[in-house]
């Protein structure tokens, strides 16, 4: 008989402990499997978050608290909309886009729907050519400002849902987002009634997943007049060229606006990238106690399974078996509950966290195919390290006084 | 007697309360003329016209006209300055036109000869500033062509002579272009423009040939360019400023 057959006859001989031992290591995998995966993709979804929006920063009215970055104009309180127009003729360093915002409750064919005024873009580009003296300044002239030549790419809904800003927007026009539409039957060329003053829609934005699909998007003037607000905003969204200016601005725009409060996408962020954060601590918080208990449960059952068989090894033994053979058969039965311990782990948490993610992170979460090799190799060396003891235990049993016993 | 003293010397003090605001010494109401500062009438050289806009005449009004009047006092061949009230109706078609309506108050704007706005001030204003809109008559073209949404390419030559460079010429040509771009030159030895050549970092000392400086609106060097740049060269530069990270003079490049 050879060990392999050794082996795969004690496991089916004494399933009890081998499930336990599968148990063991089971468990801790597809804890480890599980909120790793639902971590990646957390972190995923930030990085995500965090690419469409740019290196972002909010001027915000004092006192605000920023829950929902989408939802930063929802607050009620106001600033001067003179301050947009401020941020244009200050042409700081890095800022690419400047869209202010205010949003009222309005009601669109007896539904509540959320109207946010936005100021398009061209209303800015005239005072932004008031300061074209600074092209011919030769230093870092591309950081003051950036060229608009290539800004038509982009349609007015996709600007509107990729990049928070519109290029153009008549007075009585409006820009719907994805659920509106579809709860009110809208389609581009439509027209509808808010506020008492007729709109045409624009566009459709597609679906975002935030917040902005159950708006609906008009001129910041006209919606200023209809809700009788004055020349007020509830939020001015800065686009900053890149990270590394989005953070250089926050400096100057507090000290231009010291009466409003100025917050980045990433100090936005942070809140998310902190429970990620959390998260990766904790999986390996609870492999680390898994891993303790899996240990001692393997080497437990692994002991008394020595125990047990004194009188097999000791026969083995004196028939001719070597030490090394006894070592053999004990941790090459470790090694096959460990690689099965991986391979079950793994799928059992990925099951957990595609079920799991949904709900408790609010993302969709896929296999990670990364965590498979990691898992299984892990298992695998926790059994046999755990079984190392008992399999040296074994290799010292002397036969005679098995045999005495006997 | 006491009374008629206290009276007349306030009275004395309104008025020169009175001649003192710069903002009353300026044009009346409805006004959008500039003083005139040749009173014999000779042909005198167009100046720079600084608007002062205003909400309301207060404190910082106050303030704001007076450091303009300072400075330009430097200026008195060059700049004129006047007040418009953006509240005034009768001021509905200026403030139209630049479209300061909902601009921070009080602000001044600089406007060229040609009519190009070359500068922007709010809440101080410094003699930097000032000086900094008072650009050379190139300058003045380009910034003009720049608000009006125009590419522009600048011909920097070191002689009447030199012809604009292949590479310029067909970048001005190309379809994708032509309505959107157009060209100004100058000589590089001309001391009018003295100021534009500084600020290019061009040496005139060492200078010979062409080269091509392309600006994009709302205000943005592309690139200075040899002689020998392709079109394509050109145009490739003039996308990437599109993004202002990806400008290799971008300081968050390096």
């Amino acid at each position: 008989m050879t060990p392999n057959k050794l082996i795969w006859k004690e496991l089916w001989q004494r399933p009890t402990a081998m499930i336990t031992c599968l148990l063991a290591i089971t468990l801790g995998i597809t804890a480890l499997v599980a909120i790793r995966s639902v971590t990646v993709f957390s972190e995923q979804a930030v990085k995500e978050q965090l690419a469409a929006l740019g290196a972002n920063v909010l001027l915000l009215p004092q006192g605000v608290s920023l829950e929902d970055y989408y939802a930063a104009d929802s607050h009620g309180a106001t600033l001067p909309e003179e301050y947009a127009s401020q941020l244009v003729l200050a042409n700081l360093e890095g800022v690419e886009h400047i869209s202010a915002k205010l949003t009222v409750p309005a009601e669109l064919k007896g539904s509540s729907v959320t109207l946010t005024g936005v100021l398009p873009q061209s209303e800015f580009k005239v005072l932004a050519s008031y300061q074209s003296v600074q092209a011919f300044s030769n230093a870092h002239a591309a950081c003051k400002q950036r060229s608009t030549v290539g800004d038509i790419e982009l349609s007015a809904t996709e600007s509107l849902a990729k990049r928070r800003f519109i290029e153009k927007l008549a007075v009585n026009e409006a820009v719907v987002g994805a659920d509106v539409a579809q709860s009110a039957g809208l389609k581009t060329g439509d027209k509808v009634s808010l506020l008492g003053y007729p709109f045409q829609i624009s566009g459709v934005m597609p679906a975002t997943g935030t917040v902005d699909d159950s708006r609906v998007f008009a001129h910041l003037h006209t919606v200023q007049r209809l809700a009788k607000k004055g020349e007020t905003v509830n939020v001015i969204e800065i686009m900053a060229c890149c990270e590394d200016a989005a953070g250089g601005l926050t400096g100057q725009l507090a000290d231009t606006f010291p009466d409003a409060k100025v917050v980045t996408i990433t100090q936005v962020v942070d809140t998310q990238v902190a429970v990620n954060r959390l998260m990766t601590q904790l999986s390996y918080l609870f492999f680390a106690i898994l891993l303790v208990v899996g240990i001692a449960s393997i080497a437990g059952t692994m002991f008394s399974n020595v125990t047990e068989r004194r009188r097999e090894i000791g026969t083995l033994m004196a028939l001719g078996a070597t030490p090394n053979l006894v070592a053999r058969l004990f941790l090459g039965k470790a090694l096959v509950i460990g690689l099965a311990g991986g391979v079950i782990g793994y799928l059992g948490g990925t099951v957990l966290a595609i079920g799991l993610g949904p709900n408790l992170a609010g993302i969709p979460v896929e296999p990670v195919l990364s965590l498979a090799p990691l898992a299984v190799i892990v298992a695998a060396v926790v059994a046999l390290v755990a079984s190392y003891p008992p399999a040296r235990r074994a290799t010292m049993i002397d036969p005679c006084i098995c045999f005495r016993e006997v | 007697m006491r009374v008629p003293i206290v009276l007349l010397l306030g009275a004395a003090l309104c008025c020169v309360a009175c001649l003192a605001d710069p903002c009353r010494a300026q044009s009346a109401p409805g006004s959008v003329a500039f003083r005139p500062t040749d009173p014999a009438g000779a042909p005198v050289e167009p100046k720079f016209k600084f608007i002062l806009f205003t909400k309301e005449n207060n404190a910082n009004t106050q303030r704001v006209a007076t450091e303009l009047a300072s400075s330009l006092g430097r200026w008195p061949q060059r700049a004129e300055w006047t007040t418009i009230s953006i509240t005034d109706p009768a001021h509905r078609e200026i403030v139209e036109r630049y479209q300061v309506g909902r601009a921070p108050m009080p602000l001044v704007l600089c406007v060229a000869p040609n009519g190009a706005v070359t500068g922007a001030m709010t809440g101080r204003v410094t003699d930097k500033q000032v000086d900094s809109a008072l650009v050379t008559p190139t300058m003045t073209r380009c910034m003009k062509s720049l608000q009006a949404g125009k590419t522009v390419v600048v011909h920097v030559k070191s002689d009447d002579s030199v012809p604009l460079p292949a590479g310029a010429a067909a970048f001005l040509a190309d379809p994708a272009f032509q309505d959107r771009a157009t060209t100004e030159s100058y000589v590089i030895n001309d001391p009018v423009e003295a100021r534009f050549v500084k600020d290019m970092e061009i040496d005139p000392a060492t200078f010979s040939g062409s080269t091509v400086v392309v600006l994009a609106p709302p205000g943005v060097l592309v690139g200075k360019f040899p002689a020998t740049a392709t079109a394509a060269e050109i145009a490739a530069k003039l996308h990437a400023a599109g993004k202002c990270c990806d400008d290799p003079n971008c300081k968050h490049n390096h």
